[in-house]
């Protein structure tokens, strides 16, 4: 796997050493209770703050269902019409208000990253195939078991963008389970500031997110690669 | 036991009328149905009960008590059913109740294996102090995603008709609750 300068931009080069990648591949596929990952301070801070402050031009609406209370965005939907940026840029509906955002997606979707993963993870994904999404959860905001199953589906990732304490909540939760049924609390991965988290999505993938308890905002990037 | 307004004819007339306003979700609820004295009592007996964790991560989380035989002789009386048979406008015979406490963190959430066949929703509500913001709603939804919540009140009989293809669910209790429970009586008429 090359180190593009395009990684170099975006991720912390610490995860770009072979050493690095090779025990991560290791761990991913053998972290309980489904193979999943968190790595702390994965992206060059500044340009995660960047990001961070785009997101703070986006609509965020509020969702509500018996599954789930939580703020979320449209899809940040990158270029579609020419090249990597929408020729509509600001005025598009479909897209993200923000060039910063449209960067980062394009980033995310590129063939540089998806083949970093597809290295870290062992698995097969599509470039230029992702679901992005802005979240937050507020005071008594939740999100409860389930597997994220859906056709397609391959990783689910989570960027974080604030911190929270483990007595806040809004920490995620991954579950053991048996014959298919979530059981017990596994592992629980605590919101901090430019930590990615993700997961292989898969019949026993069982996660949630716990419900925040505080003022303080659970902000993050999150969908899926596919 | 009934507050003595709901079991006159005219009342139930009018009840009767308003229950099948919406054709699409025939409903009604009852405030104050039991009267003072049969409500002092019930609420603490309710809330005594012998209840048990139902608990599956899935699709629910919440404590369930089987109702005593006296309690049961209580809600089977003719007193009882001739107001939902004065509102529905058809004999009822049997209602399955059974007592449900939602704490902090229970919840009810809809799934293919929890459907419920149509039939006739009678829901007593013997929550008192349920601090505002703290979820626990009884909420409808039907197919197309419209959410129809119940109001909430203690000493309320809600009486919901309701197709296979509406279902209900108790939303998530947050924080707020505290130590607070919900107090339900839920049962269904086939």
């Amino acid at each position: 796997m090359d180190v593009t300068p395009l990684l170099l931009k975006w991720i912390n080069k610490k995860y770009l050493n072979k050493k690095i990648i090779n025990s991560l591949y290791s761990s991913f596929s053998s972290t309980q209770p489904f193979p999943n990952l968190e790595l702390p301070k994965f992206f060059q801070e500044e340009k995660l703050l960047q990001v961070l402050q785009a997101l703070g031009e986006e609509t965020f609406i509020l969702k509500e269902a018996d599954l789930f209370q939580f703020s979320q965005t449209a899809d940040l939907v990158g270029a579609r019409k020419t090249g990597f940026f929408c020729t509509e840029g600001q005025t598009c509906p479909s897209c993200a208000k923000n060039s910063v955002l449209q960067e980062f997606r394009s980033f995310l979707s590129s063939l540089e990253f998806v083949s970093y993963l597809s290295t870290l993870t062992g698995i097969t994904l599509q470039p230029q195939k992702i679901d992005l999404s802005g979240t937050i959860y507020q005071d008594t905001d939740y999100l409860l078991c389930h597997d994220d199953q859906l056709e397609g589906r391959k990783i689910a990732y989570i960027i974080y963008l604030s911190d929270l304490l483990l007595k806040e909540g809004g920490g995620l939760v991954l579950y053991n389970s048996q014959k298919g049924i979530p059981t017990t609390k596994a592992k629980t991965i605590v919101p901090k500031f430019n930590t990615l988290a993700f997961f292989e999505v898969s019949p026993r993938s069982f996660h949630s997110v716990e419900e925040v308890v505080s003022d303080t905002q659970r902000i993050a990037l999150t969908g899926w690669f596919y | 036991m009934i507050t003595p307004a709901y079991l006159e004819k005219k009342t139930q007339t009018i009840l009767r009328k308003s229950f099948y306003q919406n054709q699409e979700l025939p409903s009604v609820q009852l405030r104050q149905v039991f009267d003072h004295e049969f409500y002092r009592k019930l609420q603490p007996e309710i809330l005594s009960l012998s209840y048990q964790a139902n608990r599956q991560l899935l699709t629910h989380s919440y404590l369930t008590a089987a109702l005593p035989a006296p309690l049961l002789r209580l809600f089977h009386s003719s007193e009882f059913f001739s107001v939902i048979s004065g509102i529905i406008g058809r004999p009822v015979q049997k209602v399955d109740f059974h007592a449900h406490l939602f704490s902090w963190k229970d919840y009810t959430v809809l799934s293919d294996e929890t459907i419920e066949p149509a039939g006739i929703d009678i829901i007593i509500d013997l929550t008192e102090d349920w601090p505002e913001g703290a979820g626990g709603e009884i909420i409808y939804r039907d197919q197309e995603g419209n959410y129809f919540p119940l109001p909430s009140a203690p000493n309320m009989l809600a009486i919901v008709q309701r197709k296979r293809t509406i279902q209900k669910f108790v939303k998530y209790v947050n924080h707020y609750a505290g130590t607070q429970k919900r107090v339900l009586l839920l049962g269904r008429i086939s």
